[in-house]
């Protein structure tokens, strides 16, 4: 192999590829797979569970392939001082020579055949979404996906494509987000899957929000998503979703409509001194159009505000945990937030006045046991 | 002291509740004042009071109205159990810096293993540092052995230091009354009166198997104890809270041989645990059962709630799945075990779960604590559950009241003789 590639795209496909790599996997999948052909050189992570490959344009003038340690790659390619850089398989050895300018580094490689292969996805459908879309519904429903292994299920998200809708959900048992988009083409046989937290957080890593679309292939048992150069390929979880909707109650004692910006800023201020407990609790009252805000620990001291909101219904007194509200508050994209609530044990429902029924989210309150 | 002698403290916090309760409002403080359980609730004695109560003759476990009796003017303040234990907290840190061989004994008391250092020393610092950093005092008891310790710290208070060595035990320890001694209660302390031994060194001296004759196992432990030969340890520091777990186990009147058997017995354990859990004021987050067969061929198995929970229907569902998980009924059930450990402060924060119908989880608890009040009022059976009704040898079982359980045991693996 020997192949020439700008520094700066290898070393971005180095650091994407390299970001799935835990200290889990070993042997040929603790590697990154370097692959030239037609114009290409593609770097490749797989640990079984999820798949990720980059693709970057290079001047190929021998075919080839090896497979180098992750870490040792992305240490040494960020580091070197031309703007090219050559990299070179000699026939028979699994040596990677890199050069850049006056540089050069020979890392001791595997051979390409026992890197894990990527699975074939059966059974697809596949649809084409645009990226800031894409990008816009996991962040506003990626921050609710569990990291507790007690339901096992909860710590991915919910995908389901249904007529031209799109519907992406996720629940920690104290939190939902909900998110539903008309994507305008019609996917024949729609489908329902959970993609791992982990494979979300990665795409949602590389979506931007340019005019670009991402492809997204959904399988049996794999998800396939195509953004730009870099494809990700993540087994899906098994098992089914819980239907969240049971959850989302239809009766209300109060209803508040806030400035989401406002309410943060109040919650962060609050978060200064709440630190003690469940890491900061957070005990809001609502009366008289009036909401005030308290917070306390014996160890930082205490918190106090008021301010006039907008609000309907009876009054209410209740408990949160400060980061429960702020992700639910942060995940509101524009305009204001309509909190209704359902009294002091109950779950607080925040809808996005601008996104109607599009988006929902749901946060439960503490209680002082 | 040799060099191979261990060096054991045990700090007692003088009128702990009381003096946590002056430091807190300074408005009390030069008054008589005692901490009481609530008059309404027919728990109105007075659980602790300070120098100044004391002084007017009041007694730890006399009724409010008596103690008022006897010194007018006296001040009660309910206790404020979640303050006490940050200060138990604290003291706690404090020793820390000294040994990671600390056992709690109770809230306000706490063995320390200091081997290797001056006892004295180490003692008086402690002192200074637990009056300057907390405002309280404690009287430290330094000996070679725990229960000299303990003796020890009941001496001189507040705020001292007493030494009982090997050289002046005799002096210090033997002419204390028999009842100062662990394990020396009422009953105990009448039968040995009956044999004319009244102090620490009377006991000292009976044969131990006079004793052992007179009080079974005990007698051997009582004599061990007066002579100074406990030999056992100060256990290492854990950091969950001072009760660890809470249980009830019983040997059925027959032998268990089904599901609906084990459903009633699981229920009137849990039922048991539940109430001493909401007495203690704690929740439990992890669920075990023992289950012995008739071959006396025993298994234990546990599992996490999704709540921290003191609700016995919960318990009991979480105890049933358990077992239903992992008995196969091979052989009849001759014993069967609850026990809730992983506990966590009632009273604390708790983050709600939409899985969980919290309105009514509340409502299931408010009524198990009105169960309670009953049954304190009107006896244990006065309210029972109609699964329990359905089989009356096996549901009368009353696991809370048949037998008495020390909230700390001084022996952690039972007593051995």
């Amino acid at each position: 192999m020997k192949v020439s590639v700008n520094k700066d795209d290898l070393t971005f496909a180095t650091q994407t590829v390299t970001r799935i790599l835990t200290s889990k996997t070993s042997g040929a999948s603790a590697g990154i797979r370097l692959t030239a052909e037609d114009g290409t050189l593609t770097l490749m992570a797989n640990d079984l569970e999820i798949a990720m490959a980059c693709q970057i344009s290079a001047e190929v003038i021998t075919v080839g392939a090896i497979v180098i340690p992750g870490k040792l790659l992305g240490e040494a390619v960020r580091r070197f001082p031309g703007q090219e850089v050559d990299l070179f398989v000699q026939e028979g050895r699994q040596v990677l020579s890199l050069r850049s300018g006056f540089s050069e580094l020979d890392l001791i490689g595997m051979a390409p055949t026992y890197f894990p292969e990527l699975p074939d996805i059966l059974d697809f459908s596949r649809l084409k979404v645009s990226q800031s879309l894409l990008k816009s519904m996991l962040r506003q429903v990626s921050f609710a996906i569990s990291t507790d292994d007690m339901r096992p299920i909860l710590t991915g998200m919910l995908c389901e494509c249904r007529d031209n809708s799109l519907r992406m959900v996720a629940a920690d048992g104290f939190r939902v987000a909900s998110r539903k988009e008309d994507i305008g083409i019609e996917c024949p046989d729609g489908f329902r899957v959970v993609v791992p937290g982990r494979a979300v957080n990665e795409m949602a890593r590389l979506l931007t929000d340019n005019e670009g679309t991402a492809e997204v292939t959904v399988g049996r048992n794999y998800i396939l998503v195509k953004i730009n150069d870099t494809t990700i390929i993540s087994k899906l979880l098994e098992g089914n979703y819980i239907n969240v909707d049971q959850y989302l109650p239809t009766k209300f004692t109060t209803h508040v409509e806030v400035k989401p910006k406002a309410l943060l800023d109040a919650l962060e201020r609050a978060a200064v001194v709440a630190k003690d407990g469940l890491a900061g609790t957070v005990r809001l009252y609502f009366s008289d159009g009036l909401l005030k805000i308290r917070a306390q620990s014996a160890e930082h001291g205490t918190h106090y505000e008021e301010w006039a909101v907008d609000m309907q219904g009876e009054s209410l007194e209740i408990l949160f945990n400060i980061r429960v509200l702020i992700d639910v508050l942060k995940s509101v994209e524009t305009g204001d937030i309509k909190l209704s609530f359902t009294g002091t044990l109950g779950p607080c429902v925040g809808k996005n006045a601008a996104q109607e029924d599009k988006y929902w989210s749901l946060a439960m309150p503490v209680r002082l046991s | 002291m040799s060099p191979k002698e261990r060096v054991i403290l045990h700090s007692d916090m003088n009128n702990f509740y009381a003096s946590v309760e002056c430091l807190h409002r300074p408005e009390i403080r030069g008054k008589a004042v005692v901490v009481g359980g609530d008059e309404e609730a027919r728990h109105g004695i007075v659980l602790a009071k300070n120098y100044i109560a004391k002084k007017a003759g009041i007694k730890t476990a006399e009724t409010l109205w008596q103690a008022r009796i006897k010194c007018p003017g006296l001040i009660v303040v309910p206790p404020n159990y979640p303050l006490y234990l940050r200060y138990a907290k604290y003291a706690r840190e404090i020793y820390e810096c000294y040994t990671d061989q600390i056992e709690p004994f109770g809230l306000d008391e706490a063995w320390l293993d200091v081997s290797g250092n001056d006892g004295v020393m180490v003692a008086d610092e402690i002192r200074q540092r637990i009056k300057a950093e907390l405002g309280v005092t404690v009287s430290i008891g330094v000996s070679y052995n725990k229960i000299f310790a303990k003796l020890g710290s009941n001496i001189k208070k507040p705020d001292a230091t007493t030494l009982v060595s090997r050289e002046n035990y005799q002096a210090i320890a033997w002419p204390l009354p028999v009842g100062d001694l662990l394990y020396v209660g009422p009953s105990t302390q009448k039968k040995l009166y009956w044999q004319g031994v009244s102090t620490i060194g009377e006991l000292a001296a009976m044969p131990v198997d006079c004793l052992q004759r007179l009080l079974g196992k005990v007698g051997c432990v009582l004599h061990a104890f007066a002579n100074g030969l406990d030999q056992s340890p100060v256990a290492r520091l854990s950091q969950e809270s001072l009760i660890k777990s809470i249980g009830n186990s019983t040997t059925t009147p027959r032998d268990l041989v089904c599901d609906d058997d084990v459903r009633i017995l699981l229920f009137v354990l849990c039922e048991s645990v539940c109430a001493r859990m909401r007495e203690q004021g704690v929740l439990s987050r992890t669920v075990a059962i023992t289950v012995r067969d008739s071959e006396l061929f025993s298994v234990d198995r546990q599992a996490k709630l999704k709540a921290p929970s003191c609700i016995s229907g919960e318990i009991a569902d979480a105890a049933m799945q358990l077992f239903r998980q992992h008995y196969t009924w091979h052989q009849p059930i001759r014993s069967l075990g609850v026990r809730c450990t992983d506990l966590v402060p009632a009273g604390g924060l708790q983050q709600i779960s939409f899985f969980d119908d919290e309105v009514n989880r509340q409502r299931r608890e408010a009524l198990e604590r009105t169960v309670d009040s009953i049954r304190n009022r009107f006896g244990h059976s006065s309210v029972q559950r109609a699964a329990v009704w359905a089989d009356q040898p096996l549901g009368s079982i009353n696991p809370k009241g048949d037998h008495v359980i020390h909230p700390v045991g001084y022996f952690k693996d039972g007593m051995k003789a």
